[in-house]
């Protein structure tokens, strides 16, 4: 891994618009009561057979880390809640960036360590989807 | 004077420096004005541009060493030249060479040039059309409002659980004014960069997720703004959704050409997006059938 920090710039980035991306979301989720008024929101899957889908808990995930009970998000999904703590976190960096000139680290991986970050956003897809199954479906497990 | 075609390798004879095409493979070639030979395409990404910062760069698995560059000319689009061609004249040409011939303009697109510019190009496009679209947007309402007014008679036919489930989305939707088109399609014209820019950033991170971001963000980002001269038709009845469609195989063809990857990976990136968005419309689209079942069934 090959870490790099350029000099003081107010270049915009891939950080700041992933900045931008967070600051939208965690805006709508901290002031838009999307499930209230979007018709039908809910997981088509959970409510037929009692199974989750990949994606739930996401919006509960949002709304919460939004509105500060982080551990309430972690529970929803914790995948989730670490997504909206990046998007968070790119919020703060790229103010800092673009306000002060503050340099953006940029990190380089070889091929080989881009091919294992992949395998590991896989793997902890599977192991955040295996929490929330055994949360919905078998919570006396976590308990 | 000969000219050596940096594709095929083949010397033909040429009286004229600038732009032009192979006559043995075709390809577009670019002769410098002093008359020398050229001898290979431009290097996509300039000298001293690094690539922009990002958590996953380089080939991805089987892609081995940094690849050859890839024979063609990279020039500054026609947008890029709107000084020189004048503004009208850039954009025409700028959306016929994106729309009508992307086979010759996204090789020609420079992925190290700033983003802005593909930005500032999309962002026009997207007012023009934005602003354009009024009329025809405040007729398709007035028609819409008259068809929910109608289906708000009909609804006291309904089951007791479905009209409950339909009266506030056949109120909501139906309470809109001429007023408020307007607002959305001015504020959309105005907030169209914040858009682009997530646009462009949920795409990049899904070019990073298949090993497709040799050329950095900027790149990605001139693949959305170049690719945006299908939304023309946006608000076309009936075929509106090809824009879509179109835009999205274009940024795909841009993706492609500015990061130097395959189809397969170039794909992938501007696919997943659309495949999450479909997932959820769909499953949107699915509760509310299930909701409107249930209900009919439970009603006596």
């Amino acid at each position: 891994m090959h870490l790099h920090l350029p000099p003081r710039n107010r270049t915009f980035g891939f950080v700041d618009a992933l900045g931008v991306t967070g600051a939208v979301g965690l805006a709508i989720a901290r002031w838009v009561p999307v499930a209230r008024i979007v018709p039908f929101w809910g997981c088509v899957l959970r409510e037929q057979t009692g199974w989750p889908c990949l994606g739930c808990g996401l919006t509960r995930a949002a709304d919460r880390f939004a509105h500060g009970d982080f551990i309430g998000a972690l529970q929803a999904n914790p995948l989730g809640a670490v997504a909206a703590a990046f998007f968070a976190l790119c919020v703060v960096a790229s103010a800092l960036h673009l306000a002060f000139g503050v340099p953006l680290p940029e990190v380089r991986l070889s091929p080989r360590e881009a091919r294992g970050a992949r395998w590991a956003l896989v793997v902890a897809v599977v192991l955040n989807y295996a929490f929330v199954v055994v949360q919905t479906r078998f919570p006396h497990l976590l308990a | 004077m000969q000219v050596r075609c940096p594709h095929c390798a083949s010397v033909f004879p040429s009286d004229r420096a600038g732009t032009q095409f192979c006559p043995r493979c075709g390809a577009q070639i670019h002769v410098p004005e002093e008359g020398q030979v050229v001898e290979a395409g431009l290097p996509p990404f300039a000298p001293g541009a690094p690539p922009e910062p990002s958590g996953a760069e380089g080939p991805g698995p089987g892609e081995g060493p940094t690849p050859a560059l890839p024979p063609g000319v990279r020039e500054p689009t026609p947008w890029e030249r709107r000084r020189e061609l004048g503004l009208f004249k850039a954009v025409v040409e700028t959306w016929k060479a994106s729309v009508l011939s992307p086979r010759r303009f996204w090789p020609s697109v420079r992925p190290e040039a700033p983003w802005t510019e593909a930005l500032l190009y999309g962002w026009l496009i997207g007012a023009v059309t934005s602003i354009a679209s009024i009329p025809l947007r405040v007729w398709q309402q007035r028609r819409s409002v008259d068809e929910l007014r109608e289906a708000a008679e009909r609804l006291e036919e309904l089951p007791a659980r479905l009209r409950d489930i339909l009266r506030p989305i056949v109120e909501s939707a139906g309470a809109g004014t001429t007023g408020d088109v307007v607002a959305q399609a001015i504020l959309g014209a105005l907030l169209w960069p914040v858009g682009f820019i997530i646009l462009a950033a949920v795409l990049h991170l899904c070019c990073l997720l298949v090993g497709a971001s040799r050329g950095g963000f900027g790149a990605t980002a001139r693949a959305v703004g170049y690719a945006w001269g299908p939304m023309v038709i946006l608000y076309l009845p009936f075929i509106g959704w090809l824009g879509w469609v179109y835009a999205a195989v274009l940024a795909a063809w841009g993706v492609k050409e500015l990061h130097e990857t395959t189809w397969e990976r170039a794909v992938g990136a501007v696919v997943i997006p659309f495949v999450v968005v479909c997932c959820f419309a769909c499953c949107l689209g699915m509760a509310g059938v299930g909701a409107a079942f249930s209900s009919l069934r439970a009603s006596p």
